[in-house]
């Protein structure tokens, strides 16, 4: 299964990474002869309204969808970790403003703040992107935090303190590593997440722009003329489903297989254990 | 069925207990056997890993998952064909099983009372007469107030007090067969002696046989009336108690024996065993403790050494084995 | 460097309940000399220890390492003196999983001034893992490929990479096999014979104290009940505790064992009888 499903996103990868070059040199331009011709050996997936392949804009649409999406989390991820990392170690106060923004913007719900967001940006992949980070940090933030607290109470950690190693080596070479396997699974499922938030923002128009094939884009335009050929909107509605279920599937398959094996190496029990006194 | 006096209580016969795992099947318990008269107790030592708990977990019928072989005979009845009904109530009358972690095994929601009165309850015996049972148990294991204690809860005992609880739930419908699984090693030193004395009076008054599980040879020192000690999932030494003591004849028990620091001798060096115990799936060529024995010669790496019976009590497997005086001079 | 711990007082609150763990205690380890500290759980040792260390604050008392206090002690956001280190008690969960068993020990030799080359490190490293009796080579590999009894020396050779002054073994063996604990206790022994530091051990086996300690001070709910040299203490015990301790310890002897399980026999005899 999981080989599978890694395969599928390596797949998914490739097409992004390489989609744009392969594709013919007419993918954007439009004829309107063409127009709403029905799936078929010279177009695989048919035709959408101005005559464009509807495949092959998928498959540039691949690389603005899922890498935008990895931006996104990357953004996000970083935010969050340094947020986390400062309110571990910056002392109570430090600790208590930081995570009193995170659960302000833990509050909001998340889509409809990236909307409003993105839309005062003025609109466009760039804007969503940067609305999506800004949305998505708090979240890393407070599981970060959680997670380092608790591995701050590991053994171990207090053996590096009382070697006298000082705190910033202590959270950046012991307690950091040994909190980020949860944010691992994290990313994977919220690549996910973000490429359908990412479509949902294009396609009520404050994402990405036509004619930027992103497939929340495609959707969007597709969606004005369901009736004239179902493939259309069929096509990028089902690539979004199919990566958006890979990726959480990764991460669900990531938590059973990184989690027991990293847990056990932590805290394997011995037969032999007396209770502390 | 009635048992024939001659015929040991427990058989064990070539038992092995191997877990499966993706490299096939790892032997954690290789072709044990062991006989324990009615009224006997035996002692099982060993490190963690040795298989020792696996022997006694395998007895009761506790290893479902793991693949068991060979033979487990009580009072000359085959337990390992028994489907798990049948085994359940082979353990409701006739074998009990005390643990190391007492509050593992009680459940905190049920009064201590009612806990240690369920093995008669299911068995059919009616309440009041059960709880009545309990009481009086608890009370002959030294639980002071055993009538108002058997009200409370298991949290509210300290630890010793937990493990004689557990002894009553075990003793209650007098089974022919107690495992005490490592059952005082997590406690502290004086409640330790308590709870060995308790079992070992216990034991006596009702001629119970034992077979106990445990790392710690001193614990068993005054207890057991033959030891047999486990390395690396094998049986490789048993012998009457005191002979293994003061002169054991497999060169691991030695070794043990002279690892460990002694309150009645605290000015004899510590000689460490070198290396440590394999891991299953990893056993060494020939001998598995020739690697860390200090007696070992060519041979030893490389022919398995077969069991030998010396004497009627005595038997080992080993090449270079260190005799005890009165079998060398048949 | 010698220790000694004056009047020191540790309550733990929780709520509005309050539990006195060091009651009053006062003791004292001689320089370079292996102090034992005995008791059951909930005897305060652990507690002792931490407080040593500086991992817990005291709430009275002082703590003196030759004479003065360490620096945790003075202020509030501190950082620990490496003159003072813990061994803890569980070595599976004492080190760092993803940390190579060299890099854990550099770790500590970087702390100590003349560092400076990566040379001198790496072989200072090799030094210390030999010391507690591994392979240089080991340096390489990671703690879950190692036996209990293996990281436990790993853990030794970490403290002893800042070059303390004192050694304080929070049960050190209680959690290793049989086989192996001796090892661990032997490197102990002559780390104390060779560098001549100041270790305190603390456990709650007796034999493995008088096998090690040249002094012992024996704990009780929160209290010092006895201290002084091993042999007073375990030869002739004044305090009635330090007595029902020693007679409970079961001893790799059957006959006496045997004497002790069949007294108990016939006291439970004639209280049943009467």
């Amino acid at each position: 299964m999981f080989w599978v499903i890694l395969s599928v996103i390596a797949a998914l990868l490739l097409v992004a990474l390489v989609g744009p070059m392969i594709a013919p040199a007419s993918v954007n331009t439009s004829s309107i002869l063409d127009a709403f011709s029905a799936p078929s050996s010279a177009h695989w997936l048919g035709t959408d309204a101005q005559g464009r392949d509807v495949f092959w804009r998928l498959v540039v649409g691949a690389r603005y969808s899922i890498f935008s999406a990895v931006l996104v989390v990357a953004g996000y991820s970083v935010i969050g970790v340094l947020v986390a990392v400062a309110a571990a170690t910056g002392g109570r106060v430090v600790d208590q403003v930081l995570m009193r923004v995170c659960d302000a913007g833990l509050a909001l719900p998340p889509l409809v703040f990236a909307m409003g967001l993105a839309a005062v940006l003025g609109g466009g992949l760039g804007p969503a992107i940067v609305a999506l980070i800004a949305t998505g940090w708090p979240f890393t933030a407070r599981l970060l935090r959680e997670v380092l607290r608790e591995t701050s109470q590991s053994p171990f950690i207090e053996g590096a303190r009382v070697l006298g190693l000082s705190k910033t080596r202590v959270m950046m070479r012991h307690i950091l590593p040994n909190s980020l396997d949860v944010l691992i699974v994290k990313w994977a499922a919220d690549i996910g997440f973000v490429i359908l938030s990412l479509s949902a923002l294009s396609f009520i128009g404050v994402g990405a722009q036509p004619p930027i094939p992103e497939w929340g884009a495609l959707v969007n335009e597709a969606a004005r003329s369901t009736a004239q050929g179902w493939w259309v909107i069929f096509a990028p509605g089902i690539a979004i489903a199919l990566t958006v279920t890979a990726f959480a599937l990764l991460g669900d398959q990531l938590q059973a297989r990184l989690n027991p094996l990293l847990r056990t190496s932590v805290t394997a029990p011995t037969v032999n254990e007396r209770p502390a006194s | 069925m009635s048992p024939d006096e001659s015929t040991p209580l427990l058989e064990v016969t070539q038992l092995s207990v191997a877990a499966p795992s993706p490299n096939g099947e790892l032997p954690l318990v290789r072709e044990v056997s062991l006989r324990v008269g009615r009224g006997e107790r035996l002692a099982i030592v060993g490190e963690s890993g040795s298989g020792k708990s696996l022997v006694a977990r395998s007895i009761a019928g506790l290893n479902r998952k793991l693949t068991v072989s060979g033979s487990v005979r009580l009072g000359g009845r085959e337990l390992l064909d028994l489907s798990s009904r049948q085994m359940n109530l082979v353990r409701r009358d006739r074998i009990s099983m005390v643990l190391q972690d007492p509050m593992a095994s009680l459940n905190p929601l049920m009064t201590v009372g009612a806990q240690v009165a369920e093995p008669l309850i299911i068995a059919g015996r009616g309440r009041r007469e059960s709880r009545d049972a309990a009481i009086r148990m608890l009370d002959e294991l030294g639980i002071p107030q055993a009538r108002s204690a058997a009200s409370g809860y298991p949290h509210e005992l300290s630890g010793g007090m937990r493990q004689r609880v557990m002894l009553a739930a075990a003793l209650i419908a007098e089974p022919e067969l107690l495992i005490a699984d490592e059952p005082t090693t997590a406690l502290d030193v004086r409640v330790q002696r308590q709870v060995l004395e308790l079992l070992h009076a216990v034991a006596a008054e009702r001629s119970l046989t034992v077979v106990m599980i445990t790392h710690d040879l001193s614990v068993v020192a005054g207890f057991a009336d033959r030891v047999a000690t486990m390395y690396a999932g094998r049986k490789v030494h048993e012998d009457r108690v005191d002979r293994l003591f003061a002169e054991p004849a497999h060169p691991y028990t030695r070794a043990l024996l002279d690892a460990i620091p002694r309150l009645d001798d605290p000015g004899a060096e510590l000689l460490p065993i070198a290396g440590t115990p394999p891991r299953p799936g990893a056993l060494p060529s020939g001998c598995s403790f020739h690697p860390r024995c200090p007696r070992a010669v060519e041979r030893c790496a490389v022919d398995v050494p077969a069991t030998t019976f010396a004497d009627d009590s005595l038997e080992f497997e080993c090449h270079r084995p260190l005799l005890p005086l009165e079998v060398v001079a048949r | 460097m010698s220790v000694h711990v004056t009047g020191v007082t540790k309550r733990f609150r929780s709520g509005s309940r309050s539990h006195l763990a060091l009651d009053d205690v006062t003791l004292v380890m001689p320089h370079g000399e292996i102090t034992g500290i005995v008791g059951e759980s909930g005897s305060g040792k652990s507690t002792l220890a931490r407080c040593l260390v500086g991992i817990e604050q005291i709430d009275a008392g002082r703590i003196d390492y030759d004479g003065s206090p360490l620096q945790p002690f003075l202020s509030r956001r501190h950082r620990y003196d490496a003159r003072v280190q813990l061994i803890f008690q569980n070595p599976m969960s004492s080190l760092n999983p993803r940390m190579t068993a060299g890099q854990l020990i550099e770790e500590g030799v970087r702390r100590v001034p003349r560092a400076r080359s990566a040379d001198w490190r790496r072989s200072r490293v090799s030094e210390l893992l030999e010391m507690v009796g591994l392979d240089a080579t080991d340096a390489k590999r990671y703690p879950h490929s190692f036996s209990g009894g293996q990281r436990q020396r790993i853990a030794i050779a970490r403290a002893m990479s800042v070059e303390p002054e004192v050694l304080i073994c929070d049960e050190p063996v209680s959690a290793l096999d049989v086989s192996v604990q001796a090892q661990v206790l032997n490197v102990l022994r002559d780390l104390q014979r060779q560098s001549g530091i100041t270790i305190v051990l603390i456990s709650h086996d007796l034999a493995v104290v008088r096998h090690l300690c040249s002094r012992v001070a024996v704990m009780f709910g929160g209290r010092v009940v006895e201290q002084g040299p091993t042999e007073a203490v375990f030869d002739s015990p004044v305090h009635d505790y330090t007595r029902s301790l020693l007679d409970a310890v079961a001893v790799p002897d059957p006959r006496r064992e045997r004497a002790k399980l069949a007294e108990f026999g016939e006291y439970r005899e004639f209280r049943q009888s009467g």
